[in-house]
């Protein structure tokens, strides 16, 4: 159950535009089956297959209410998601500011009129 | 296409000059990481995570295009997860506009992921938290 999810299978999971139908259905509120099959364009069992796959990588999770089967979504994951981007996002600004600096001291430095193509 | 991380940065070098600083391995340590790059299309090669130490684990990349001295694409692998950098060189009065694009997902390894994905994820994830942060808000 706590077993850390791979980005890459979140990535995965909000690849498809059924699953991303879902969980802005879900986003809105914790919904019943039934309420989110008459939303989407897709059969019962297709609908259960997307879920499922959301389940697996903690997107959503599921409860019993009577007959019901109650989905909610759990934005955990998409933390994950949102960590990766800023992450690399910081990596990539310092690094090309290092570039900057390494043409400098290559280079020496310059002035924008100085450079000719 | 939509990208997931695109920064842009004008440098007052010329684009042959960042095109070298991009793709000579001596040039790259000194300013990204140290590895073994190597300017080939179809080239496979590794950027260590610790200084010149490739023990201490690597992003396994493979060069995907070259066009000098304007287009430098390659992928970048760490762990379980595949991305895809790509790096616009645009010659500029100045110097040169470098555009850096990291997507999550590389093309080719699972390609309806990547357009899947690229399609617009990136613009729903803010407001599916938006919502969730909403929705906690009033339950709170």
């Amino acid at each position: 159950m706590s077993r850390p999810f791979a980005s890459w299978d979140v990535y995965k999971a909000i690849a498809d535009p059924n699953r991303r139908i879902v969980l802005d259905l879900l986003a809105r509120g914790e919904q019943p089956v039934s309420a989110i099959l008459v939303r989407v364009d897709l059969t019962q069992p297709a609908l259960s297959q997307h879920l499922k796959v959301l389940r697996d990588v903690g997107l959503v999770r599921q409860r019993r209410q009577g007959r019901e089967r109650i989905y909610a979504l759990n934005p955990k994951p998409l933390k994950e998601v949102s960590d990766w981007l800023h992450h690399y996002e910081e990596f990539w600004h310092k690094k090309l500011t290092a570039l900057g600096e390494h043409l400098e001291r290559k280079h020496g430095p310059r002035r924008s009129k100085e450079v000719s193509h | 296409m939509e990208k997931s991380i695109i920064i842009e940065q004008e440098y007052p070098y010329s684009p042959e000059e960042v095109w070298d600083a991009l793709t000579d391995q001596a040039q790259i340590s000194e300013w990204l990481m140290h590895g073994t790059f190597q300017p080939r299309v179809g080239a496979e090669f590794e950027l260590y995570w610790s200084g010149n130490d490739a023990s201490k684990g690597a992003t396994k990349g493979k060069v995907m295009e070259m066009v000098k001295p304007r287009k430098l694409s390659y992928t970048w692998d760490w762990g379980t997860n595949g991305s895809l950098v790509t790096f616009f060189l645009e010659p500029t009065a100045s110097g040169t506009k470098l555009r850096l694009e990291h997507t999550g997902f590389i093309e080719g390894k699972d390609e309806q992921v990547f357009q899947g994905a690229s399609y617009g994820w990136n613009e729903k994830l803010p407001k599916i938290s938006a919502a969730i942060a909403k929705r906690q808000k009033a339950v709170a």
